[in-house]
């Protein structure tokens, strides 16, 4: 026990994270050189034939250090913050962790918010300035910077490029010396943490665990505690470039379990693993159910393709079990389903995966957040769509989530993010300086508006010189409206959402002119209303398409024509029908394209 | 009564290119010579669409066919008679731009058979024409059409653009009118449509030349429509009118799905069936063929591919198409779905008499759109 190393690296976006981790990968001859160039080379779909590779969530190194073998553990950490929670559990199971500063820009919000629950676990952190040999390296500044934000000394930070390899022993020996090795119990009774999970069709759910106390052997009978679930650990293993199996993990190693469970809901990260037989006194703290935060409906272009997306949802569902979904029904759109997502990230993530894999070609509405709202009778309720509204007789008042919001920019951007984020009713909380060129703001705010086009106001106005992390506090009464859009007197449930009263009538105006850029003329005039209640706030009107008719076809050339006009029936097959009116798949996210 | 096709021949060659036309041409004659040859060939080994039908009709476009010699010209049609024979022969019509039409070139013309000119006038405003960058002159225009008159040929076609910038209401009715007074009996008459990758294109692109305004295409079809209306013109397609008996018989078969053969590069022949057929729109290429099949390529249609193209090619005609016509090629289901189509959710675009179905007189410049929503 005393001669393995579990650590994970935290790093912002594009500072250089997996060609930092494939290196360390080549000079511990985990991975060939010759693998290591096919790989570097070639892109997903060898890695979906190896199944595993450098790039999967976690992987084991050995490595010789003044004549004495080390075991490396390498927990990797989503980079993103719809996934905070899968990151704790990643540093929970680690010891130590490589801070990667990227050496040209600094650090980012991302990564002070995944160091914070670094320090939390006491890990201990070695700093690791990156990309050293680009021309814009400013390592000078940039370990300033580290030394303010960890108190460590200028000399523990460790020059490095993934590029040119520079450092990469020096980082294998800082893991060796500075980070602590696993402290457990080997008698005491089996306490594994699972921090991970992969869906394989062929064997179902692997999951990843590093032990705390105890050991595993293969064959035994084990137990999920917080699911109460029992399996019998069919094969269990280290995680090599491939899974190898072995007959026992002990005390303080990382490993995986194979126990023939089919579905991802069965594996929560964050369980905790103990034997059946002399189950351990208490869980592993610090789990958690998680729960979606972000609701959309997603429906398929063709009506009929509807069985196939469910199929095709659950299928995702099997190794995403964060994703949540039930059937529902639209009359713009058919049926579908409100799926439930970590956060918008991880909406975009399903669309494109269902788009990519599966072949689906989907409709996504506009997401909202979920509110309770309290009924005039004292009951309440979640509403986890704008129709799940009550009519104003019988609402008493609803409530919406808060986030705490962190934001890390230049001090010459604090104006305007201020000005964003009291635009999106946010209330500042404090402001930091970590160096004399970065600060940190703070905000509460609600979750609602940064779900529409928070992060990309914040970029533009920035410039890009701002990172931004946030998590949810609690939820707060707030006066909410229903804001409908009508189409030539047709209500689009689709369109309709929920929004703070104060910005109703700027917003639904706004909504009517972006609906009137995005939707195609027609043969007839368009009206565009936006209504609350019976109200009529705003109103735009498309006229009325006034040629559409091409000259001729010459020579008798009629396919051409034909073709034509059938790909322009294509394009209308992926527009809803609205009573008379066609209305595309991009102006149900219209909501999220304001300016 | 037995079925008769007709023949287009595609002579891909221009003195000048204007600017909005993206049909195939080259401005190079160097290979009119070789392309000559190749027709002749092409001819020669075309197979008999089913049961040889006979030729009604012959159509020289292109391109312009009047820039081509007699020496060449003259061959092609030889060989078009000696293989499909001309018993049945009643319009052989000769696309021309009114600079080629002079008194020698028309008589020989007529020696050939030629019946009916295509005249290339677009328009007797200069300004207009030098828009279009058309090669002859407004006062040509006139002139040419009188010259044919007098020299006995009275079935005439002149083309006319509308919609272009810089043409008023005004100047676009006088168009009309003095094709009117000059007593030509049928009218081809286009709205200009900005084709990607025409020199056109590329100028408005650059903001070199305006851009044409969509107002004015709406106006300007109406004044047509009253036009024609009042002068005892009759719009039997979207883009066609006609004194009566002056319809365009060759142009017909088009929209009424008769079977055509096609020659020469980038010509489209139709056996009547269910195939079409096209030939490679490239002059060198073309002049070197030496088995059909490496210039050719066809297309057989599907049922739905056959329902959506007699929409379309029907939709265009004053007449409209019977629905016992439809309901016989494509049986009564497909007629059903169809049938309710043009019901909902816009019945207004069309008029639904018993037994037959057209577009509504305001609705034919949306023709488009239209039958796009009403396809299978």
């Amino acid at each position: 026990m005393k001669h393995i190393r579990n650590f994970c690296i935290i790093a912002h976006i594009d500072h250089g994270k997996s060609t930092l981790a494939d290196r360390l990968l080549q000079h511990t001859k985990t991975i060939s050189d010759r693998d290591m160039q096919a790989q570097v080379l070639d892109d997903m779909d060898l890695e979906r034939e190896r199944g595993i590779t450098i790039k999967s969530k976690a992987i084991q190194m050995e490595y010789i250090y003044e004549g004495q073998k080390y075991i490396l553990n390498l927990i990797d950490t989503p980079g993103h913050v719809d996934f905070s929670y899968e990151v704790s559990r990643s540093i929970a199971a680690c010891e130590g962790a490589l801070l990667i500063v990227d050496a040209a820009q600094g650090i980012q919000a991302q990564t002070i918010s995944n160091l914070y629950l670094a320090i939390e676990h006491d890990l201990e952190i070695i700093p690791v300035l990156n990309k050293m040999d680009l021309p814009g390296a400013m390592p000078e500044e940039v370990k300033d910077q580290i030394v303010d934000l960890i108190g460590c000394k200028r000399e523990e930070i460790i020059p490095a490029s993934g590029k040119t390899g520079q450092g990469i022993e020096d980082i294998l020996s800082a893991i060796i010396n500075r980070v602590p090795a696993p402290s457990g119990d080997p008698e005491a009774p089996l306490q594994a943490l699972i921090f991970d999970s992969v869906f394989n069709s062929y064997r179902g759910i692997i999951a990843y665990f590093r032990i705390m106390n105890g050991s595993i052997r293969k064959g035994d009978k084990v137990k999920f505690m917080a699911t109460g679930k029992e399996y019998i650990a069919d094969e269990i293993g280290t995680l090599k470039l491939s899974l190898a199996p072995k007959n026992e993990i002990l005390t303080g190693d990382v490993g995986y379990i194979v126990s023939g469970i089919k579905e991802a809901k069965e594996v929560k990260v964050g369980d905790t693993i103990t034997h059946l037989e002399r189950p351990c006194a208490e869980a592993i703290q610090g789990f958690e159910n998680v729960k979606p935060m972000v609701f959309a409906g997603i429906y398929p272009v063709d009506t009929e393709d509807f069985e196939e997306l469910r199929a095709s949802l659950e299928k995702l569902q099997l190794n995403d079990a964060s994703l949540t979904f039930e059937p529902e029904s639209s009359a713009a759109l058919g049926f579908g389903f409100r799926c439930g997502f970590l956060g918008m990230l991880h909406m975009e993530i399903i669309q494109e995966r269902l788009e990519r894999e599966f072949n689906m070609n989907v409709i996504t509405t506009v997401p909202n957040v979920s509110y309770w709202a309290y009924t005039t009778k004292g009951d309440k309720f979640m509403m986890r769509t704008p129709s799940d509204m009550p009519d104003h007789n019988n609402l008493d008042f609803i409530e919406e989530p808060y986030i705490k919001a962190q934001i890390i920019t230049k001090p010459e951007y604090i104006g305007p993010i201020l000005n964003l984020c009291m635009e999106k009713r946010g209330i500042i909380k404090s402001q930091n300086y970590l160096t004399t060129d970065r600060v940190e703001m703070m905000f509460e705010m609600p979750l609602a508006e940064i779900v529409f086009d928070f992060y990309d106001k914040l970029k533009t106005i920035s410039r890009g010189y701002a990172s931004f992390d946030y998590h949810v506090i609690e939820f707060r009464q707030s006066d909410l409206v229903k804001m409908d859009i009508l189409l030539n007197g047709e209500q689009v449930d689709a369109l309709s959402s929920l929004i703070h009263r104060s910005k109703a009538h700027d917003f639904g105006k706004r909504l009517c002119e972006k609906l009137k850029e995005l939707l195609p003329r027609q043969q007839f005039q368009i009206a565009i209303q936006a209504a609350i209640g019976a109200k009529i706030v705003a109103r735009e009107t498309i006229s009325a398409l006034r040629k559409d008719v091409t000259a001729k076809c010459y020579g008798g050339d009629i396919s051409r024509k034909r073709k034509l006009l059938e790909k322009q029936k294509e394009g209308k097959k992926r527009m809803r029908q609205i009573g008379s009116v066609e209305v595309p798949q991009s102006a149900f996210l219209a909501v999220l394209k304001l300016d | 009564m037995k079925t008769k096709a007709g023949i287009y021949v595609h002579i891909p060659f221009c003195k000048q290119a204007c600017s909005y036309c993206d049909f195939h041409f080259s401005t190079s004659l160097k290979t009119a010579e070789a392309v000559t040859e190749a027709i002749l060939r092409e001819i020669q080994q075309q197979p008999y669409f089913e049961g040889n039908p006979g030729i009604q009709s012959l159509y020289f476009g292109g391109g312009t066919p009047s820039i081509l010699p007699m020496r060449q010209l003259g061959p092609i049609v030889n060989a078009l008679e000696k293989k499909f024979g001309f018993a049945d022969l009643r319009e052989f019509t000769l696309e021309a731009n009114p600079d080629d039409i002079s008194g020698a070139n028309l008589s020989l013309w007529r020696s050939l058979g030629v019946n009916r000119f295509s005249i290339g006038v677009q328009s007797f405003f200069e300004r207009d024409l030098r828009y279009m960058n058309r090669s002859h002159s407004a006062g040509e225009a006139a002139d040419c059409i009188k010259r044919a008159q007098d020299t006995g040929f009275s079935n005439l076609s002149i083309d006319l653009i509308y919609g272009t910038p810089g043409l008023s209401d005004t100047e676009w009715l006088q168009n009309l009118e003095y094709a009117a007074a000059l007593q030509v009996p049928h009218l081809s008459t286009y709205a200009l449509t900005v084709e990607e990758n025409t020199p056109l294109w590329a100028h408005i692109r650059k903001g070199r030349q305006a851009e044409p305004r969509e107002e004015s295409y709406e106006r300007q079809f109406a004044i047509l429509q009253n036009f024609l209306d009042s002068r005892g013109y009759e719009a039997y397609e979207i883009s066609n009118s006609a004194l009566p008996g002056h319809r365009a018989l060759h142009n017909s078969a088009y929209w009424y799905g008769l079977p055509y053969y096609g020659f020469g590069p980038s010509a489209h022949g139709f056996d009547g069936g269910r195939t079409r057929y096209s030939n490679i729109a490239h002059n060198v290429k073309y002049a070197r063929f030496g088995s059909l099949d490496e210039i050719r390529s066809s297309e057989d249609l599907t049922e739905t591919e056959q329902m959506n193209e007699f929409i379309l090619t029907r939709l265009r005609l004053l007449e409209g198409f019977r629905i016992a016509e439809f309901r016989e090629r494509f049986g009564p289901e497909h007629t059903e779905t169809l049938l309710q189509k043009i019901t909902t959710p816009a019945g207004e675009w069309f008029i639904h008499d018993v037994g037959s179905v057209r577009l509504d007189k305001p609705y034919r410049i949306l023709a488009d759109g239209i039958s796009a929503r009403l396809f299978f």
